[in-house]
């Protein structure tokens, strides 16, 4: 009885990792999804209003609380209080935010990049960098969802499988 | 002197609480350390890339030393670097140059409190227009200082009946008190002066260079009227027609017109039976009267008052009041009064 006990406890705790790192695999796409999104905001913010830089990302932001948006909230808080240039204060933002994301060296790459330009440039150029990094974004979740289908079934047909021969060859 | 009324702001605090958290931290601490005496007669910060920064104060021109303070000479000024340049500009546009684009174009920028900001560096062009102004080398940051009861001595010659103004121009050269004179005229009309049998008046401004309500977020910050509503960062010819045909004023104020369409536009104004308060650069009457696009008002003997400003006892001297029409004299320039 208690070795079948044991049994499903493994059989069950390697299905959880596996399901865990898939939900990992699933969850950039989403980030990625989230960031464009507020992107999206953005440039309707510069393009029709002209909105100051602060609250442009404050509002690209909105009442998301997805993880992808967290750096337009942490560069608003920054811009806002005047101590970094635009540039400065989004790299910090984004360094902050990839540290718990699950964001790829390539998205972070991305977005650096646009935040160079960040608050430096008239509205005309600044849009194009915005429809850049959106268009960069887009290409990087599109990979990211096909990699997700794969890994995300491979991750549990693995978790369940790895289990249940461990439970096997205990048994 | 116009500057004599009472202020609208602590004299002493414009510059520490409106300019200085404009500046690069490093300079805002060596600017702070001025006496407050100094400070509040500045009218003027110069601040050019790689020179050292200057103070103007009347007549008077003082560098800012790199140990803070003032400095005795050029050689022992704070000089202005690269980065700093940079970090000033951000500062004034919030981080956001594609807002204001517009008035960097036309070379100045607008601060919280109607300090205008000129700009100079390297010019794109795009058409043979400027598109934009680059690699930002100069500021000039004028300290825009609101004086309560600047008009007085002249609201009385400016009023035609107890629900009109005359049509009226106010000239002088630039930093002679224009802007502060307009304000008050504005403020004054706004409320009305019983005294003066004055009721008051519904009155639209068209602040283009948002320096004579100084709108923040479309909130005025100075004074101007209970009755007076503000167009602003509207391009004036257009804002003059606008505010006619929506909002029904008694007077429209202005400032500094120059460009065809503003005559154009003021023609329209007077022609709609609405007072018009504007105001122009030049020397004198004469001068203004000459410049083509001014010409044809003067020659219709639109303007109904000409006020005429200088500096000849600090800025704000009042210089004349005149009738074109019959070129009468109203009044001549005051004696210099002690504060």
């Amino acid at each position: 009885m208690l070795r079948l006990l044991g049994a499903a406890l493994v059989v069950g705790s390697a299905t959880l990792i596996g399901n865990t790192v898939a939900r990992n695999y699933s969850e950039r796409p989403r980030q990625l999804a989230e960031i464009a999104s507020a992107l999206a905001v953005l440039e309707t913010e510069i393009s029709y209003a002209r909105t100051p830089l602060a609250l442009a990302l404050a509002r690209a932001c909105g009442r998301r609380r997805g993880l992808g948006t967290q750096v337009f909230r942490i560069a608003a808080d920054l811009v806002g209080s005047g101590e970094l240039l635009p540039g400065e204060a989004w790299q910090v933002a984004v360094r902050r935010m990839y540290a718990w994301s699950a964001l790829a060296s390539e998205d972070r790459e991305v977005l650096l990049a646009f935040g160079e330009t960040l608050g430096t440039c008239g509205a005309e150029d600044q849009l194009r960098h915005l429809a850049l990094a959106r268009e960069r974004l887009r290409t990087n979740e599109a990979g990211a969802r096909d990699e997700a289908e794969r890994m995300a079934r491979m991750w549990r047909y693995l978790g369940v499988t790895v289990g249940a021969m461990v439970a096997l060859l205990l048994y | 002197m116009l500057q004599e009324g009472r202020r609208g702001k602590a004299m002493d605090r414009v510059v520490v609480d409106e300019i200085l958290p404009y500046l690069p931290v490093r300079l805002r601490s060596a600017i702070e350390v001025i006496p407050a005496e100094l400070l509040a007669r500045i009218h003027e910060i110069r601040l050019r890339r790689g020179r050292p920064v200057m103070l103007v104060a009347g007549d008077e021109e003082v560098f800012v030393s790199s140990r803070g303070g003032v400095a005795s000479g050029p050689e022992e000024g704070y000089v202005l670097g690269d980065q700093e340049a940079l970090v000033t500009i951000q500062l004034m546009v919030g981080s956001s140059l594609y807002t204001y684009e517009d008035e960097i174009r036309q070379g100045y920028v607008t601060l919280r409190g109607g300090h205008r900001v000129g700009i100079v560096g390297r010019a794109v062009l795009e058409n043979g227009a400027v598109k934009v102004i680059k690699d930002i080398s100069g500021f000039c940051i004028r300290i825009s200082r609101e004086v309560l009861g600047a008009a007085d001595a002249v609201m009385p010659h400016l009023v035609k009946s107890h629900n009109r103004l005359f049509h009226t121009l106010i000239i002088s050269p630039p930093r002679c008190g224009k802007t502060t004179l307009l304000r008050d005229v504005a403020r004054q009309a706004g409320d009305g002066v019983p005294f003066l049998g004055l009721a008051g008046l519904r009155v639209g401004i068209v602040d283009e260079r948002s320096e004579i309500a100084a709108c923040h977020g479309g909130m005025p910050q100075n004074t101007v009227g209970l009755r007076t509503d503000v167009l602003d960062a509207c391009p004036k010819a257009a804002g003059m027609i606008m505010l006619v045909r929506s909002m029904s004023p008694d007077l429209v104020v202005t400032d500094e017109i120059g460009r065809e369409e503003d005559a154009v536009a003021v023609r329209e104004v007077m022609n709609a039976g609405v007072s018009i308060v504007a105001t122009a650069h030049g020397e004198s009457l004469e001068d203004v009267a000459r410049r083509p696009a001014l010409r044809c008002l003067f020659e219709a003997q639109m303007f109904e008052r000409v006020v005429t400003l200088s500096s000849a006892d600090g800025p704000g001297t009042l210089e004349g009041v005149v009738e074109p029409k019959t070129g009468k004299t109203l009044v001549a320039r005051a004696p210099r009064m002690s504060r």
